[in-house]
């Protein structure tokens, strides 16, 4: 397993990123729904005592443990290495 | 369009290009459920013989319960049975593995040894195996999602379905079974174990996993569950049917009803396969 800081580093890494919110629950909505989707990006930022809109790829560790904590039980090893790659290749597109 | 807009479109139509369900899982469907509905027809037409509509119908349930635990396992064992996923349908094969083992039972009594299934038996025991083994896997499957949703009102929810449930089958059937001066205490005790175990085991927890289903929006991950739900809802249909019909004195092997029997774990091993679909794109 890639590290995620290692993937998401460089130019702007500490930087707000507007679009971060709507890009991961793009990725997730067919799966869970974007209403979940949306509550478990804006419940990770709550804890990061952040708002959704504030997020920025600093904080995409503390999203991706989270994502694979809530994924485990329902999803195959596979699927869940392959939706966090989905993650992280939209975030890199939209740096 | 903003470029926040653009990255989630982008995103959203990679992973919907991604497969759906696979024409192995409609295969299954089509062919298993065509096969079910065939005996249904054959039944309902009464074109064969009773003799041959005994047969028709046990070994025809004893083939299509044990393709359907088949097409289970074989797809929790490719999902990985040391994930939680691919034990949560070891344990719907494993109940299906049961379900046959009942069937066949059921079919030697009636077809070879052509004598009454003996009650309580064998065949009650892998049928109360099946209760458990699969209601475990639903339950498992349904308490996983707690991570990912809130789901006190659900579980609320079908507390209280269940327990209606028990109540209008304990009034409709358990008082009939209780008070029945024909039956031994066992058999009394195993005629209340299938409604009560179909409620508890089966009923129960499919209704809690079709509400996570609803509240996921019924989004792919709900997909394997939603058939599996259909398919324990359909069983315990017959099941009920069965009890009612046993009550009356008016069941004999061969019934429509008996397409409950088969259309269930076909349903159930529709799940497998479509989870085996959603798992992999």
């Amino acid at each position: 397993m890639d590290e995620p800081l290692t993937y998401l580093s460089g130019d702007g890494f500490g930087e707000i990123m507007p679009g971060m919110h709507n890009a991961i629950v793009g990725v997730l909505e067919p799966y869970m729904s974007g209403m979940v989707a949306s509550t478990f990006v804006s419940a990770t930022a709550i804890s990061l005592r952040k708002s959704p809109d504030d997020l920025c790829l600093a904080d995409y560790a503390k999203l991706e443990e989270g994502l694979r904590d809530m994924l485990t039980p329902v999803a195959s090893p596979a699927l869940v290495d392959q939706t966090l790659q989905q993650v992280r290749s939209v975030l890199m597109g939209a740096t | 369009m903003s470029e926040s807009a653009v990255v989630a479109e982008a995103a959203v139509e990679r992973t919907a290009c991604a497969p759906s369900i696979s024409p192995r899982s409609a295969v299954w469907l089509v062919a298993a459920g065509g096969a079910s509905i065939l005996f249904y027809a054959l039944v309902s037409a009464g074109a064969l013989p009773s003799a041959t509509l005994k047969w028709v119908s046990d070994v025809g349930q004893v083939l299509i319960v044990a393709a359907s635990a088949t097409v289970t396992l074989v797809a929790a064992r490719r999902l990985g049975v040391s994930c939680p996923l691919g034990r949560q349908w070891l344990l719907v094969g494993a109940g299906l593995v049961s379900l046959t083992f009942s069937k066949a039972v059921w079919a030697y009594y009636e077809l070879v040894a052509r004598q009454p299934v003996p009650t309580p038996g064998a065949g009650d025991v892998f049928r109360l195996g099946f209760y458990v083994l699969a209601g475990a896997g639903i339950i498992a499957a349904a308490t996983a999602y707690r991570r990912m949703l809130e789901m006190r009102s659900e579980v609320l929810a079908s507390l209280v379905f269940s327990t209606f449930l028990l109540v209008v089958l304990y009034v409709s059937l358990g008082l009939a079974v209780l008070q029945n001066p024909e039956l031994s205490v066992t058999e009394r005790v195993v005629g209340l174990a299938y409604p009560i175990g179909d409620v508890m085991l089966f009923i129960g927890p499919t209704t809690l996993m079709l509400l996570v289903a609803r509240k996921l929006h019924f989004a792919r991950l709900a997909w394997p569950w939603i058939a599996v739900g259909v398919g324990a809802l359909v069983f315990a249909g017959a099941d009920v049917g069965f009890l009612l019909m046993q009550s009356g004195g008016v069941y004999a092997s061969g019934n429509p009803i008996d397409m409950g029997w088969m259309l269930g774990p076909v349903l159930m091993a529709a799940g497998a396969s479509i989870a085996l679909d959603v798992n992999a794109s």
